[in-house]
């Protein structure tokens, strides 16, 4: 199977459960408000009756950001709010976070939250394969939650095996990697060979995490697809498979990611547009941010519709030349 | 016709040196206390500099001087014992990190002998040679250096010195001193005279927040360098010749400075550039470069030129020929650095102009030469009569050569992002480092008994910054003009107190600003204006019995024949004013009325607060403190307004942009699920 077939049915499937894009949408909106109530109270609180408020409808002010700073420096999540993070600074900002590490290092309550939400989508990422790999491939809570709980117990442990991948990748690989680099710093003649050489092992360490990424979405496939039950060995097996047909998996991954990146220029291009300075426009503009993550959303269910696909269709490829050689000796026998 | 070529060529010769001469008998700009002749050879394999000086020193005091004092700076790299290195530790840990054994440096002074009238025979005084450690006793600090003399120096005599020395130069990118890979940035590297004044020897130790202080005069130096280095320094190079040992020397002059700095690299890119404007004389711009910084050049350049403009007509005319810009080599830790006409840029690639890099530093550095150079203020005891003003400086120019400032950040530590649509005036990012350093120290503390160097800097740079600024919006922008170019041009080549300046502000504005100054120099309290609360309510009818016109009349508090609609209401607005700073300064208060009235009080901002009442018939629709943001050291902008109708949308606005970069922020860690 080709990478644009698994790609074309893998996007027809999602288009079919637009209901699963709009719920994983709505618990992404109430996680994220656990802490937003929090911040609104806090930026009420700040900006209060004043006349900062007026500048801050009109764009931003450094006084007020100074003492907004000041009083909450050192109160957790709130230290976030920045202009750095607005728009596409959010996915720079996020980008850099993924590629470093840096989450690891957010307060307490992010990484709580962020935990939270992971071990949320690890029950989900269940229920949307089982959707995907069911013969309906339709959308239900009861069902979506269903095939949820049924993997749920797997999947857990595949996250445990993958976070010890992801240990080594980011505090053996990464950190010797950063060790290079520093070193190449105190030896360069100019800031550019440590720079072009960080950026070579970013490129290096966003492949080797892409890898790690794809290969545990195929031990989940193998799982759902042939209700596997030792995750160890459904690992080994979806490093095998990886390799195996490399330039398949692999294209369609980075594939499906540049989609991703359509979806962020896009969003980039048009947010700034939408000046933000009456409800009308905030609202606008909250509606614009969650149809990018509509688009976030569909993006990760594309990848593993598409790699359920292109699973199941090198897999049949597989089992039609044995087919055919067993067929060999009856037709010598003939 | 030879003859007559030979007469042409003669006259020529004696109009150049007739020219030259008149340059050079050019009155002195400055005291020429300090005049050092040098000749220095540095060998790159060891890193050391050997030479001899020559030091001419005048004794410009009333009092017999039986003793001198020298800077040894480059002992504070010495060992790990050094003042420089124990403060270090203590105050900006992290920074001048254990240092290898080839890293450490030193100045060794091998002999020092008074060279007195012709045939005779100089006196040797190396054996009267002691180190001393006049602001801590540290006995390991070698960075003072005292000379008993055999015989008192009278008042305004002078005496010359012969001074054999070595310098090794630190490595690691120790403090501003340093070198990396065939790059030299020499710096405070001789045996340099103290400075006698007001009656003592203000030589202090070299400390962790410290800088530098010497007086003024000549210097001509010759600096002998391997031939393929590329060579800059102080001054003005006269000449140059090739040796036979693979070496060349170098002569630099300059007249009027307090310090001789120089660079050699055979890395260096050099171009020149000249500075020229309706009225201020012409300079010449020399950069040197960093063979992969070229993209930098015209940047490098156009910021010098900023400086001498801008500096040049706000303050007074650069005095020198030529001034020299030095992109410093990668890890040198010698960027960002002034010297008199030379300095230290910084910059690093993929670094777009809205960064302001090079510029910020380019312009900060350059600027020094009035503020530091032509100004020779004490910065041991006065850091902030530099920085402060400096900055304050710098702000401006950065301001109108450029713009506001953008927020930016570097995607993968490498690409830059510029935020275009967040930007804030120069000054403001002053604003953000002081707030929580406000009460800490004092600005008029000495350098190095800040609490640590987060409050050196601070107190010195940007609290010094905003409280010239609220000066300059006080005095206003004519009167403070006034007040800086009087100060600059009265107190030029020479060593100002805060009294002097503080002199010259009474004198040009005719106003005592001690109060000002006392609180904002000297004191360490915060300053804080806030709108404390604002009403506006429809006045109270009155109701009841009321004397009118001799009789008691009865007030049923309805209007005859109006109804509720035709009465005109009357607000009764009142608004408090709070001083929660401790400083004290007057301050503008702005009332706004729904129908456009505005009304702008005056209060004294002495006591703690002031009500301000109004009958109206509007209601009032905003009050604000110092509505024009003249108070740059008020450490709380938010507070300082109030408006009756807040509005829920900035605060909806920011939340839900947070909320987005938080809901990106868990979708992209669904990647580990």
């Amino acid at each position: 199977m080709g990478i644009f077939k698994a790609l074309g049915s893998g996007i027809k499937r999602v288009n079919k459960n637009k209901k699963m894009w709009f719920f994983l949408l709505v618990v992404n909106i109430l996680v994220a408000l656990v802490l937003t109530f929090p911040l609104y109270s806090v930026l009420k609180t700040s900006i209060g009756d004043s006349l900062m408020g007026e500048r801050l409808i009109k764009g931003f002010d450094y006084r007020w950001y100074d003492d907004f700073q000041y009083r909450f420096q050192d109160s957790d999540f709130i230290s976030y709010l920045s202009p750095t993070i607005v728009g596409s600074g959010a996915f720079f900002s996020n980008v850099d976070s993924l590629w470093m590490g840096r989450f690891l290092h957010y307060s307490p309550t992010i990484v709580i939250l962020i935990t939270v939400y992971v071990l949320l989508n690890v029950l989900f990422a269940g229920g949307i394969l089982g959707v995907f790999h069911s013969p309906e491939e339709k959308f239900t809570i009861k069902r979506f939650f269903s095939f949820g709980g049924t993997y749920f117990n797997r999947f857990f442990r595949l996250f445990i095996i993958s976070g010890i991948f992801y240990y080594i990748l980011y505090f053996l690989v990464g950190a010797n990697l950063s060790k290079i680099v520093n070193r190449l710093g105190e030896t360069a003649f100019s800031e550019r060979v440590p720079m072009v050489v960080g950026l070579i092992f970013a490129v290096v360490m966003f492949f080797l995490l892409f890898l790690v990424n794809m290969i545990f979405d195929y031990a989940k496939i193998r799982t759902v697809v042939g209700n596997g039950r030792s995750m160890l060995k459904e690992t080994g097996k979806a490093i095998g498979f990886v390799f195996k047909d490399f330039g398949k998996t692999m294209g369609l991954y980075y594939f499906i990611g540049l989609l991703g990146i359509v979806f962020m220029v896009i969003y980039g291009v048009v947010e700034p547009l939408i000046s933000q300075t009456t409800l009308l426009l905030i609202l606008l503009a909250f509606v614009w941010q969650q149809i990018y993550m509509l688009g976030r959303i569909w993006v990760r269910l594309t990848f593993f519709s598409s790699q359920l696909n292109l699973f199941m269709g090198l897999q049949a490829e597989k089992k039609v030349p044995e087919t055919a050689a067993s067929a060999t000796p009856s037709l010598a026998q003939g | 016709m030879f003859r007559r070529a030979i007469t042409g060529l003669i006259a020529f010769l004696l109009v150049s040196v007739g020219a030259f001469s008149c340059l050079l008998a050019q009155e002195p700009l400055s005291k020429r206390i300090a005049n050092y002749t040098m000749d220095v050879r540095l060998d790159p394999e060891t890193k050391v500099i050997n030479g001899k000086e020559i030091l001419t020193w005048l004794n410009d005091s009333d009092v017999e001087i039986t003793e001198l004092y020298f800077h040894l700076y480059l002992n504070a790299f010495k060992n790990n014992m050094s003042t420089l290195i124990t403060e270090a530790r203590r105050t900006r840990p992290g920074r001048i990190t254990r240092m290898k054994k080839e890293d450490l440096s030193y100045i060794d002074v091998e002999s020092i002998k008074i060279i007195g009238e012709e045939g005779v025979e100089p006196v040797n005084i190396t054996p009267a040679m002691e180190y001393v450690q006049p602001d801590d006793g540290n006995p390991y600090d070698q960075t003072v250096m005292k000379v008993t003399l055999p015989q008192p120096l009278p008042p305004q005599q002078t005496i010359k010195l012969d001074i054999s020395f070595a310098s090794k130069i630190p490595g690691g990118g120790a403090r501003r001193t340093g070198y990396r890979k065939g790059y030299f940035y020499v710096a405070q590297w001789f045996p340099k005279i103290g400075v006698f004044f007001e009656g003592n020897w203000n030589c202090h130790q070299y400390h962790a927040s410290s800088e530098f202080f010497a007086d003024y005069g000549v210097y001509d130096v010759n600096l002998t360098v391997p031939s393929n280095y590329i060579v800059g320094a102080t001054g003005v190079s006269r000449n140059k010749s090739d040796n036979e040992d693979g070496t060349t020397t170098y002569n630099y002059y300059q007249e009027d400075v307090h310090d001789f700095v120089w660079t050699a690299s055979p890395h260096f890119l050099v171009y020149e550039d000249k500075f020229t404007h309706e009225y201020l004389p012409e300079v010449k711009v020399i950069l040197l470069l960093q063979p992969y910084h070229k993209m930098f050049k015209d940047r490098y350049i156009e910021a010098t030129k900023n400086a001498l403009r801008y500096y040049g007509e706000w303050y007074g005319a650069y005095p020198y020929p030529q001034v020299t810009c030095v992109d410093p080599a990668y890890r040198s830790g010698s960027g960002g650095m002034e010297y008199p006409t030379m300095f230290t840029g910084g910059a690093t690639w993929l670094t777009p102009i809205e960064f302001r890099s090079p510029e910020g530093v380019t312009v900060h550095e350059a600027g020094h030469g009035w503020w530091y150079g032509i100004i020779g203020n004490n910065e041991f005891e006065d850091a902030w009569m530099d920085e402060g003003f400096n900055s304050y400086s710098d702000d401006r120019v950065l301001e109108k050569a450029y713009g506001p400032r953008y927020y930016s950040r570097r995607f993968l530590d490498i690409f830059p992002i510029v935020f275009k649509r967040f930007s804030y005036r120069p000054n403001w990012g002053t604003i953000g480092r002081y707030r929580p350093f406000a009460e800490l120290d004092n600005m008029a503390r000495v350098a190095w008994e800040f609490m640590n160097g987060t409050s050196y800097g601070i107190n010195s740079y940007n609290k010094g910054a905003l409280m010239l600024w609220t000066l300059e919006n006080y005095l206003g922008p004519e009167l403070s003009d006034k007040v800086f170019k009087t100060y600059f041009q009265r107190w030029k080549f020479r060593h100002p107190r805060p009294q002097d300046f503080f002199d010259v502000v009474q004198e040009v504005t005719g106003k005592d600003m001690s109060w000002f100054f006392d609180q904002t120099v000297f004191g360490s309290n915060e300053l804080d204006y806030a709108i404390e609360s604002i009403s506006s309510k429809p006045l109270t009818e009155k109701e009841g019995w009321f004397e009118e016109n001799g009789e008691r009349v009865y007030i049923s508090g309805k209007e005859e024949g109006k109804t509720e609609e035709e009465k005109e209401v009357i607000y009764q607005t009142e608004v408090i004013v709070r001083r929660l700073g401790e400083v004290v300064f007057p301050v503008e208060v702005l009332m706004t009325f729904e129908n456009g009235e505005k009304v702008k009080k005056v209060w004294d901002g002495k006591y703690r607060w002031v009500r301000y009442t109004f009958r109206k018939p509007t209601r009032l629709e905003s009050a604000e403190v110092d509505p024009d943001y003249k108070i740059f050291l008020d450490v709380n902008y938010t507070n300082n307004s109030k408006t009756m109708n807040p509005r829920k949308l900035p605060t909806y606005k920011w939340a839900s942009r947070w909320m987005f970069w938080l809901q990106h922020l868990l979708e992209m860690c669904t990647f580990f699920s």
